[in-house]
């Protein structure tokens, strides 16, 4: 399943940085970045390893600041949120970590209940029934959802973690590294759950990932970041065209090839 | 755009009228709990029910398997049921949450095993684990041995790091503490020994308590929450991240690595840790003498001298390779019984400082009642 489709530009911007620099200290993660995301969009973030693709993830779901430079998320500037209005809008973010960040002293069913503990008056029932369903939706057993955290294989800790990113049903789903450390199998159902859940529920989606069938599959477009900028951007099939000498190394590697080839 | 949604705020409401349910507003899960009691007490009349669906704004998961479990209920009771107005959307949810195949109602719940049940196995983890610590200290042992026959394996930094931390850095807190102790006791015993005209022996009092049985005591204590947890916290956090499956893997015992470097730590830092804390204690004993009792120091020091004997101070020391032997062993046994999460380091640590904490006072009294058989 290929989705090409690429949002026009008057679909609604959901989340919007605009001129974005990052410092640790002397390090420079990026600089003067500027990156719309449409609403109903599949978008991939990628680049190498150190390209400050995971900080800029963390900068929109409002786990870091940016040292300069403005981020806007679901129509509200970040920047300018008052505590209450910032837990407002992180309700509405869906955020899946790359290991999983599930609780360990807590079940499955539990863990992906806990947001709906947290944010809703629900009777303890409702909560487990809807985190049940949560749970199947990600393709996970009823009986899965009894299993701690240290119990579950690599790829159940991961739709599990993504049962719990869409337990409040998101309009904004972030991703980080989906399929790291899944095997090939997994990872591929992985990439078919996104898009189940993508028509599904159509949230905006935003994944960042080094995987290149990920970003065939998957992604409707692709930003590559690297040398704390913004390299490219567009769909695989433009990137995959582009004679740019860093968008070559980067998708034209063996690994990119075959990834394309299998399309 | 906020000022709108703050007019009229997002609800999600339904209403009965006649053989009619009309369902409007947000079905999304932050606005369910009141749909919930609202279902709760609707009197369904006989016969086929209508659901009228149009004025739904929005729907989310949450909202259709509110639906689904509304149509599952309806169904029990042996309604008709007809859906009106059910937006493409919508309907593609609902579909969706059946699809799930999960029954409204029915959620699958850990098995509470009975009283009886949860007595025998607590019974059976408590003996399992009084058997696993017997079987470490055996493993422990025979560790020892393989290495007091290679010495050439006696791992001497880790000993000498362990040394440092276990025993140099602690010398703050306990020479604070036993300082303390030794002018409470000072000032609390000198008050009653002077309404006998005896103050002199507020000497006897502070060195005999001192030297026998508090410095031991409380120096036991601090390291066991000093010492003790981080050695659990420590293996405990190596074997969550398979840091102890990693040195195994490499040939490297843990066991010679890090447990019996940190046993022979304590057992050389807690003798020396009680001496000190015995000289702490006495000098508090003595500074809290001549302020309060006028005594002097030289005069503190003769009285002193014949007040403990060196054997009281010995059993006093002696003790305390004991206790460092507890501390370590058990905290080293709870931190490779962590399995699994970050909540497993934090529960063996409480347990290993409370358990070593309450064998050292125990074993110390078993001490006392030795030492006074054998007239010591």
């Amino acid at each position: 399943m290929n989705v090409t489709s690429s949002p026009t530009a008057s679909a609604e911007v959901v989340v919007a940085v605009h001129d974005l620099t990052k410092r640790f200290g002397r390090k420079l993660v990026h600089e003067h970045i500027d990156l719309n995301i449409h609403q109903g969009e599949i978008l991939a973030i990628v680049g190498g390893s150190g390209s400050g693709k995971t900080t800029l993830l963390r900068e929109m779901v409002l786990l870091q600041q940016p040292t300069s430079g403005s981020v806007q998320v679901l129509g509200q500037e970040i920047s300018r949120l008052s505590e209450a209005e910032i837990l407002r809008v992180r309700r509405r973010i869906g955020v899946l970590f790359q290991n999983g960040a599930l609780f360990g002293g807590l079940s499955v069913l539990e863990n992906v209940g806990a947001p709906l503990r947290e944010h809703t008056d629900l009777s303890n029932h409702l909560i487990d029934e809807i985190a049940s369903m949560k749970l199947a939706l990600v393709g996970l057993a009823p009986a899965d959802g009894l299993l701690y955290p240290n119990q579950l294989s690599g790829g159940m800790r991961k739709r599990a973690a993504l049962a719990r990113a869409i337990a409040l049903d998101p309009e904004l789903l972030f991703l980080d590294e989906p399929t790291s450390g899944l095997d090939p199998l997994s990872a591929d159902a992985f990439d078919e759950l996104v898009l189940h859940l993508k028509s599904a529920l159509d949230p905006t989606i935003v994944l960042v990932t080094h995987d290149m069938d990920t970003l065939w599959h998957v992604a409707d477009r692709v930003v590559l970041l690297g040398e704390g900028r913004l390299l490219a951007e567009g769909s695989m099939r433009e990137l995959a065209r582009s004679r740019d000498p860093a968008v070559v190394r980067f998708f034209q590697g063996p690994r990119g090839r075959a990834a394309q080839a299998s399309v | 755009m906020s000022a709108a949604k703050k007019q009229s705020p997002q609800t999600a409401t339904l209403k009965l009228e006649g053989a009619t349910l009309v369902c409007a507003g947000y079905w999304t899960v932050r606005n369910l709990h009141r749909l919930e009691t609202d279902l709760k007490h609707l009197r369904w009349p006989a016969g086929p029910i209508r659901l009228e669906l149009a004025a739904v704004a929005r729907m989310d998961t949450g909202g259709a398997w509110m639906l689904q479990r509304l149509l599952a209920t309806l169904e029990r009771e042996q309604h008709e049921v007809e859906l009106h107005g059910l937006s493409p959307k919508a309907a593609g949810l609902l579909e969706l949450v059946r699809g799930s195949g999960l029954r409204a109602g029915e959620v699958l719940r850990p098995l509470r095993p009975g009283m009886l049940e949860a007595l025998g196995r607590s019974s059976l983890d408590i003996a399992q684990r009084g058997l696993g610590l017997v079987a470490f200290i055996g493993e422990m042992g025979a560790a020892g041995m393989r290495q007091l026959l290679h010495p050439g394996r006696i791992r001497w930094r880790e000993i000498v790091n362990s040394l440092a931390e276990a025993g140099h850095r602690a010398l703050g807190i306990v020479g604070l503490l036993s300082f303390l102790l030794g002018i409470v006791i000072a000032y609390q015993g000198g008050v009653q020994l002077r309404l006998y005209g005896g103050s002199l022996f507020v000497a006897d009092l502070v060195g005999l308590s001192m030297v026998r049985e508090l410095a031991p005591l409380i120096t036991a204590i601090i390291v066991a929450g000093r010492t003790g947890s981080a050695y659990t916290a420590q293996i405990g956090t190596m074997q969550v991240t398979e840091e102890i499956d990693a040195l195994r893997s490499m040939g490297i015992a843990p066991m010679e690595l890090l447990v019996l470097p940190k046993l022979l730590a304590l057992i050389i830092a807690l003798p020396l840790l009680t001496v000190y804390a015995d000289i702490m204690g006495v000098l508090g004993g003595m500074v809290m003498s001549s302020v309060q009792l006028d005594i002097a120091f030289s005069t503190y020091i003769d009285r002193l001298l014949v007040a403990v004997s060196v054997e009281s101070y010995l059993v006093g020391v002696g003790k305390a390779p004991v206790f460092a032997a507890i501390i370590a062993t058990i905290g080293c046994y709870q931190g490779f019984q962590v399995v699994g999460s970050a909540e497993s380091v934090g529960r063996r640590t409480t347990v290993s400082v409370v358990q070593s904490i309450l064998a050292v006072i125990v074993v110390d009294a078993a001490f006392s009642i030795a030492f006074s058989r054998l007239g010591i």
